[in-house]
């Protein structure tokens, strides 16, 4: 048994999105459905003012309420910790979306990707449309990333939630998630808790850090190191 | 219904059905063969170029199956540290964009403008090629090629085949690049204190102080995926100052945040020089000292001359006499809106990390009407602490060794000779234009300036254009001027990706190959003390019948013009652009680009060659890694001669005084008279030191109470990403911006004052222009001022940057129009920051 | 040295191999009369009647009936026109001939099962051609591919291809042909394409 989770040092991160544009890139996300994205608040009044950013993901809780919550164990935890999703069981039920505190969990309310199915052209005959880009490229979103489909969905249908997996189908060929890949700045650690001598077990130990929500319950495995 | 058994084995045969005891294929004609399926979906990293921003990063692609699926840093580039910003990610999108052009067009609609629909029909490449060339042959017949007028835009290292080559074999003089809409004034702050006509680099690993003026870099241009990746270092190491009207991503993370009221930045740089000469804080080694060791520079005191002995730099008594000795912090804090107590903070510290202090320059400083002296005023505070080429403050670059265009001069007939030498149609060098790039009168390039050249057919009429990678009746301000002079111009080919707003008044449109993914090509370009080369691969074919802009296009019309009687040009290219491995002429479109390309890049590939940086095993191993770089550049290398006037650095710029008496000389005046044309109060000897102006500003506050000023966007991929989903759904990374939107940024109290909410749809209105979109109440604008970032309200484009785009209804609005053609003269630059315009705000 | 195993596939496959050949070939015919019309029809019935002699006589009548329809030019131009309609358009297509619209139970196309389509002729080294502007599963394309699948094990013996060729059919081609040949009885206007629904449902569901 492992307990996988993540360090953001938010001292190094400077709120690009480098990090929620990637993550719909590496998991074939459909537009307005966001795993990774971010909080951000503006406090004071000019000139004395701050601005935050604070990127957020799935948790990964040890104690997971979509996994309470879930009837039917589609929601299960693993066994590096990761909390994940079995589309197969799903039955679209949203418990899950309304048991997690972090509004990580995401529903398809729609057949996913209409983007790429529209046919309009805006000059006929002279510009592409959606489904004709798609079809000419030969995947149901051109830049559709078919490593994805090894542990989960490749694109998750219509009427069942998806959320962050923690990239399990690259930590299981020993790769980073591809946001921390991803983070021109460095800022994401991801290792397991349960491991001393881990990378991000040194940086709790180093700074004082943080979760989102604890009191909510559910211990949290992202930390959150400094300050942007 | 019987058939022969011979006649069944034909019609089987033809019809593609088995036959026993026979072998073959299947024959398929819904499907097919599929060459990449080898079964494994294991991709390859190809390197290439992001064109984001002017960075120009090498990156590289992960391809699968013949597609994009992913972008990273190319981890053979020093200078980004393998890394990409957010914007090379939103280049995927922009290669798969449902809206790109897929085979030329030709209108079929003769009236133009914004509401005409062009009634676009698809024609062949032959076609195309074949009408351009007509036009092009008739100017020639009637020997005025100078009526050719080819627009730059982005463009790659082998951009003089078709900017500069091309052109000026047709004939004309007219080749106008897109650089001074978005730079060049900033180079006139370097080039006229330490006569480097270029962006600086920086040091920033040794750095303890890093003021930035209006520059945001960890959002935007030149640097960006090297400072982020280097930022939380440099914030634990120096303190930060942010000199912005706007609590900008960098001025996020700054340990000062300096607001200062947009166009008065000069006022805040001779006061930080002021108390830093007053204390007695500068840099004795760069700079010297009292010949009595006793600090004379008092408030309101002008001093001898004599008293002092320079070292490193010319005219420091001068400048404090002339300008910098009343210049206090108090006088300082009026102008700028911040306090004294922090100008003089920052000053201090700033002096005291010497000379690991870095001024750092950008445009929002410089691209100002009068902002041509606010740029060399916060580049000499580099010397005033010594950081110029020094351990942890500016740099210069390395060289890349590529090569240079071939002589085209003996390819040139009489009718070419002629017309190249009349004047040009950016009006450069007129007694209001010096656009004194390098110290030339008529040296740089006035960009927006060509709109009004068209339009009062001055110094002539314009009776064709060729425009390639720009959008100007989008990215000009003024862009109203422009959408006048195209619909006027008889004859418009857009080279472009996207039916743009440009492509709208287009009388052809060809499909461009899209460049990072698309096109064979290189750039080059410095960050983290490296400079390089890198090459720009065609990574996948492209799904759409399109050409590669600078080479393909400038052969097929090299071709064209050939068999129409001019075979100039493909005779240039032929003999000048031999392939340099096996010493080929090319005979195609490509192959004349593939072996442009190995030529102007065999200084860098060519292992045989000598150069200062990385060896590369020859072509392929360039291809393959990507990236070519230098070593670092040496410390203190121009300290003996910075190349100006007097060989030093210089705060009284005897380069300046030259190229503005040249100018004037020209003119036939004197230099209080050009300074008037070109709208700059100075007279007198202040023109040739840096000092403080107003601002100018166009309207009257009791008419337009708002000085307005915009920003750019950590997700610009210049105004072309704007069509992607990725930059719409992550619009809100840039501090005060929304998802999905355009927001004008206005304070609260204002906001109060206008009984307006976040949300509310709003009419902004300049002496110029009008626009519409939504506000947002935020605390990172000063209370008077009202911000926004350009890069949305496209009315033409693609479905995602229109809110319609068959309506032409924009998303938002764009601040092109509303912010007035105005120009930063000495530069030739376009003057689109520091509150250029003010405006009025009305709801709607 | 074979083993005995060995052997009694390769007789079993010898004895089928007729009877294999012609079975790919009625997928290749059928998919060849789902293009828009043309005077090589009437070759296409003839053969398609010769492929039929061993596998289903019963059916031999049905084509019968199409070919005497197809041989006059006023008659290509009846089929053209209600080709169209049935499976062209522009306007509201009367038997769309697409997957999607059956089996992801919308009015669209590309839908989910579009793309499994695309990714099943992948994973079978094909590709869409670039001459057939059609959507993966458009009903020409699916056929098709049942007759490359059946040919490959024709030529390879790999029964890897049988059940690729199972499984394609029935999760996809056989969830859908029969909403969709309904659809063409209910509105063709010639009897061509009425038998040519029987004829292909018979086919498909029979296999």
């Amino acid at each position: 048994m492992a307990r996988y989770g993540m360090v953001i040092d938010l001292h190094k991160c400077v709120g690009c999105g480098a990090c929620g544009i990637t993550c719909k890139n590496e998991n074939n996300v459909d537009r307005d459905i966001f795993w990774a994205h971010h909080l951000k608040d503006t406090t004071g009044v000019f000139p004395n003012v701050k601005y935050e950013f604070v990127p957020t993901l799935c948790n990964h809780c040890d104690d997971a309420a979509c996994v309470k919550s879930c009837p039917t164990k589609a929601m299960h935890k693993d066994d590096k910790g990761l909390t994940l999703h079995d589309p197969k069981k799903c039955i679209g039920c949203k418990s899950c979306m309304q048991a997690c505190p972090y509004e990580v969990i995401s529903f398809n309310y729609n057949a996913p990707h209409a983007f790429w199915r529209d046919l309009a052209s805006v000059i006929d005959k002279g510009t592409a449309s959606g489904q004709e880009t798609a079809q000419e490229v030969g995947a149901p979103i051109p830049y559709y990333n078919p490593d994805r489909a090894a542990t989960y969905e490749g694109i998750r249908s219509k009427g069942i939630v998806e959320k962050c997996t923690l990239c399990d189908h690259r930590l299981a060929k020993g790769e980073q998630p591809y946001c921390v890949d991803s983070c021109p700045a460095g800022a994401r650690t991801v290792g397991d808790f349960d491991d001393s001598a881990s990378e991000v077990n040194k940086l709790i130990a180093q700074y004082c850090s943080r979760q989102l929500k604890p009191h909510a319950g559910t211990k949290p495995k992202v930390f959150y190191i400094r300050s942007f | 219904m019987k058939m022969t058994r011979r006649r069944f084995l034909q019609a089987s045969a033809a019809t593609g059905l088995l036959v026993a005891g026979t072998t073959g294929l299947p024959a398929l004609k819904a499907l097919a063969q599929d060459e990449n399926t080898s079964t494994s979906v294991e991709g390859k990293w190809l390197s290439t170029l992001c064109q984001g921003c002017t960075t120009w990063c090498a990156i590289q692609a992960y391809v699968v199956d013949g597609r994009v699926i992913k972008v990273r840093g190319n981890p053979n580039s020093k200078a980004a540290h393998g890394k990409t910003c957010p914007r090379g990610h939103l280049a995927i999108q922009q290669l798969y964009d449902p809206d790109r052009v897929k085979v030329p067009m030709k209108r079929t609609n003769p009236k133009k403008g914004r509401t005409e629909d062009p009634q676009f029909v698809s024609i062949t490449w032959e076609e195309a090629i074949d009408t351009i060339t007509d036009k092009m042959m008739e100017l020639r017949n009637n020997n005025e090629p100078e009526k050719y007028l080819l627009l730059r835009g982005r463009y790659s290292g082998m951009a003089d085949i078709f900017y500069d080559a091309t052109t000026k074999v047709f004939g004309s003089p007219n080749n106008i690049s897109h650089s001074s809409i978005c730079a060049e004034a900033e180079k006139f702050g370097p080039y006229y204190t330490e006569a480097y006509w270029d962006y600086r680099d920086y040091d920033l690993a040794e750095t303890r102080y890093v003021l930035l003026w209006g520059a945001d870099p960890v959002a935007s241009n030149r640097q960006v995926p090297h400072v982020i990746n280097v930022w939380g270092q440099v914030l634990d190491q120096a303190t930060v100052v942010a000199i912005d009207p706007r609590l900008s991503a960098s001025a996020a993370k700054a340990q000062e945040w300096m607001p200062v009221i947009p166009g008065e930045d000069g006022a805040l740089a001779v006061a930080i020089a002021h108390v830093i000469l007053a204390e007695g804080l500068w840099n004795k080694e760069f700079v010297g000292d009292f010949k009595e060791g006793v600090n004379l520079f008092k408030k309101g005191e002008s001093i001898s001359e004599e008293s002092f002995e320079e070292k490193r730099t010319f005219g420091l008594v001068k400048w404090w006499n002339l300008e910098l000795k009343d210049r206090t912090p108090e006088w300082a804090s009026e102008r700028v809106g911040v306090p004294a107590e922090q100008i003089i903070r920052v000053a201090r510290g700033f002096a005291k990390a010497a000379p690991y202090a870095i001024s750092w320059l950008s445009p929002g400083t410089a691209m100002q009407v009068r902002g041509g002296y606010s740029a060399m005023a916060a580049h000499a505070l580099n010397a005033l602490v010594g950081s110029v080429e020094n351990v942890g403050g500016t740099l210069r670059g390395s060289s890349v060794p590529t090569g240079k265009l071939p002589s085209y001069e003996v390819y040139q007939d009489a009718v070419s000779k002629k017309g190249t030498k009349n004047k040009k149609i950016d009006q450069r060098g007129y007694k209001e234009f010096p656009a004194l790039k390098s110290g030339k009168s008529g040296g740089g390039v006035l960009t927006n300036r060509v709109a009004d050249g068209m339009l009062d057919k001055d110094p002539y009429e314009i009776k064709m254009a060729i425009a390639y990678w720009c959008n100007h009746p989008f990215s000009c301000t003024g862009a109203q001027r422009w959408e006048k002079a195209l619909e006027q111009l008889p004859f418009l080919v857009h080279i472009t990706t996207n039916p743009s707003e440009m492509a709208q008044y287009a009388d052809i449109v060809l499909p461009a190959a899209m460049s990072v993914f698309e096109k064979w090509s290189f750039n080059k370009s410095k960050a983290n003390k490296i400079a390089f080369a890198s090459i720009q691969q065609r990574v996948v074919e492209p799904i759409w019948d399109v050409r590669i802009d600078e080479g393909e296009v400038s052969w097929l019309l090299a071709e064209s013009l050939a068999k129409k009687g001019f075979p100039n040009l493909i005779e240039y290219f032929k003999n000048e652009f031999k392939d340099p491995e096996t010493g080929k002429s090319p005979t195609t479109s490509m192959e004349f680009n593939m072996f442009a390309l190995k030529y102007y890049t065999q200084g860098v590939w060519d292992p045989s060659k000598e150069k200062k940086g990385d060896t590369l095993n020859g072509w392929q191993d360039f291809v393959d890694k990507g990236v070519w770089n230098s070593i670092e550049p040496s410390y203190f290398k121009n300290w003996e001669d910075f190349g100006t006037e007097t060989t030093k650095f210089e705060f009284y710029s005897e380069t300046l005084k030259k190229a503005l008496e040249s100018h004037a000389e020209k003119h036939k005046t004197n230099v209080d008279d050009i300074m008037e044309a070109t709208k700059y109060l100075a007279r007198g000897e202040l023109a040739f030191v840096p000092h403080y102006e107003e601002p100018f500003r166009w309207g009257e506050a009791s008419e337009y109470p708002f000085i307005f000023f915009e920003h750019r966007s950590r997700l610009n991929r210049e105004a072309r990403s704007a069509n992607t989903l990725w930059y719409q759904e992550f619009k809100d990374v840039d501090p005060g911006d929304e998802a999905w939107n355009d927001v004008a940024k206005i304070n609260p109290i204002d906001g109060a004052k206008l009984s307006i909410q976040s949300g509310d749809k709003i009419r902004i209105t300049s002496p110029t222009g009008s626009i519409t979109c939504a506000v947002k109440l935020w605390e990172g604008v000063r209370p008077g001022t009202v911000a926004k970032c350009y890069g949305q309200g496209h009315w033409a484009y693609g479905k995602v940057a229109s809110l319609d785009y068959g309506k032409r209804t924009p998303r938002g609005g764009n601040n092109n129009e509303i912010l007035p053609a105005d120009w930063e003269r000495l530069s030739g630059s376009t003057a689109r920051h520091g509150g250029v315009t003010r405006i009025k705000i009305e709801k709607v | 040295m074979a083993s005995p195993i060995h052997n009694q596939e390769l007789i079993q496959n010898s004895l089928n191999q007729t009877d294999l050949i012609q079975t790919a070939n009625i997928y290749k015919l059928l998919s060849l009369l789902y293009s828009p019309p043309t005077e090589e029809f009437d070759e296409i019935l003839t053969l398609l009647g010769q492929n039929l002699q061993s596998l289903k006589p019963d059916l031999i009548p049905l084509v019968s009936g199409m070919k005497s329809l197809s041989a006059s030019t006023s008659m290509l131009q009846d089929l053209t026109i209600d080709h169209a309609k049935l499976f062209i358009g522009p306007f509201d297509l009367l038997a769309p001939p697409y997957g999607s619209i059956y089996l992801d139970g919308q009015r669209r196309i590309m839908g989910d099962s579009t793309m499994e389509v695309l990714q099943f002729y992948r994973q079978a080294g094909l590709n869409l051609s670039n001459k057939f502007k059609q959507p993966p599963d458009h009903i020409v394309t699916e056929l098709e591919f049942m007759y490359y699948l059946t040919a490959q094990y024709v030529t390879t013996g790999n029964d890897q291809w049988l059940m690729k060729k199972e499984e394609f059919l029935n999760n996809y081609l056989s969830k859908w042909i029969m909403n969709f040949t309904d659809r063409i009885q209910e509105s063709a206007k010639t009897t061509f394409y009425k038998n040519l629904a029987c004829l292909t449902l018979e086919l498909i569901l029979e296999h």
